[in-house]
């Protein structure tokens, strides 16, 4: 079904946007849970619970792009999930691997910044996404979004592990110097 | 900051480059094996005429010096071209002397546009002067050379020797010696120098000054 379609039935309340879109998004949506989690069960919890979530914010939002919506919520429930199940001793999975390679370009400090430095921060990284080379882009972000391994971007842009790995260090120390020419703490 | 608020401050990327890196799916691969020329047919005379500056967008200011030229050929190196049959071996030669493997070094360019085969050019009267030329498609769909090497012997332009009086060019930070001729069939053709990283380039292309400023900001990436 359409994905104008799949988002009027959300807003008209219908049920049936939920199997609908399971039968579109469920695989989707699951492979993103799974990369962080690296847990089928817990994935699963975290497509249903996405399912929720996307009834429970459309209406009010109206996406413009559903795959990207519906990733964004899986991402961030798994991701939380993720913090829940480390603290539980559980975690495993892409994340780990992601996650220290984004500790080569940060302090590892655990500071407190406020809304507003977040949001200046989501901003500047916005901008420096939308700078990058197409191909580089799409590499970073199935990496550090979609949290996909080496070997699946290396499959998915038929290029060399190594190659992938040299391409991902060079945009990190690029967005290291980018945000910390533009006054942010890393 | 912990490397989980970074990774969470990625949540607010536009959803259309988070759609667009989703699709992305490299077309089957097809082995490419260019045939690289081995023609070492310019060699420039170093006399600036005009200037022209270019400020882009990226904060580049890409200087052109236009200049004559002289053709020459230089029968003085032993070259040997690495493709399927003894590119294992290539890549090896090509670690061992310029100190990063091909597949890091091919990393900066977009997927597909380096040639799998490349030339090593050898000084006959030393061990230490090798420069390896690899073919790479430009964003305008031309083709630049890039010879690059440790020694720091200018290969495409070995007699060339740059001159105080010309302008540099500022690419990414690095300072880069940008040529402008009329190659022998009347096209323009763009040839830069620089050092990066501890290798020297040489670089040569008959694209678009755009094309050429893309070329550069990748190898300097």
């Amino acid at each position: 079904m359409d994905d104008t379609k799949i988002v009027a039935l959300y807003w008209d309340r219908n049920e049936e946007a939920i199997p609908v879109t399971a039968e579109k998004y469920g695989k989707y949506c699951l492979a993103v849970a799974g990369n962080i989690l690296g847990n089928a069960e817990d994935a699963e919890e975290c497509v249903n619970d996405t399912y929720l979530a996307a009834w429970n914010s459309i209406p009010p939002h109206r996406p413009a792009v559903l795959s990207a919506f519906l990733g964004k919520l899986t991402r961030n429930l798994s991701f939380n999930r993720y913090k829940k199940n480390t603290a539980e001793k559980r975690g495993k999975g892409e994340i780990c691997a992601v996650l220290d390679e984004l500790a080569d370009i940060v302090s590892g400090a655990d500071s407190v910044d406020s809304e507003l430095e977040r949001l200046e921060l989501a901003r500047a990284i916005d901008e420096f996404i939308g700078g990058l080379p197409k191909v580089k882009r799409d590499v970073f972000l199935c990496r550090y979004w979609y949290t996909e391994s080496i070997a699946e971007l290396s499959e998915r842009f038929a290029m060399k592990p190594s190659a992938i790995s040299m391409m991902l260090k060079r945009t990190r120390g690029k967005l290291q110097k980018y945000l910390t020419e533009r006054g942010f703490e890393l | 900051m912990t490397a989980e608020a970074l990774f969470e401050s990625f949540a607010d990327i536009s959803e259309k480059y988070l759609k667009e890196a989703q699709e992305y799916r490299a077309s089957p691969k097809k082995r490419r094996i260019w045939v690289v020329a081995a023609c070492l047919a310019v060699v420039l005379a170093a006399i600036p005429l005009v200037r022209l500056a270019v400020d882009s967008m990226r904060g580049n200011t890409l200087v052109i010096n236009q200049t004559d030229r002289i053709y020459g050929v230089d029968y003085s190196f032993m070259h040997k071209s690495y493709n399927k049959e003894n590119f294992e071996e290539g890549l090896s030669r090509f670690e061992k002397n310029l100190g990063i493997s091909y597949d890091e070094f091919i990393s900066r360019f977009e997927p597909g546009a380096v040639s799998e085969g490349f030339t090593e050019y050898s000084a006959e009267y030393a061990d230490t002067d090798h420069s390896y030329l690899l073919l790479v498609k430009t964003s305008d769909g031309g083709v630049a050379q890039i010879s690059v090497t440790r020694s720091g012997f200018h290969f495409i332009c070995p007699m060339f020797k740059p001159d105080d009086s010309e302008e540099e060019s500022y690419i990414d930070g690095e300072t880069v010696r940008v040529y402008e001729y009329e190659d022998i069939l009347g096209g323009t053709e763009y040839i830069a120098l620089f050092s990066h990283e501890g290798l020297h380039y040489d670089v040569r292309a008959s694209v678009s000054t755009q094309a050429f400023e893309d070329l550069l900001c990748d190898i300097i990436d």
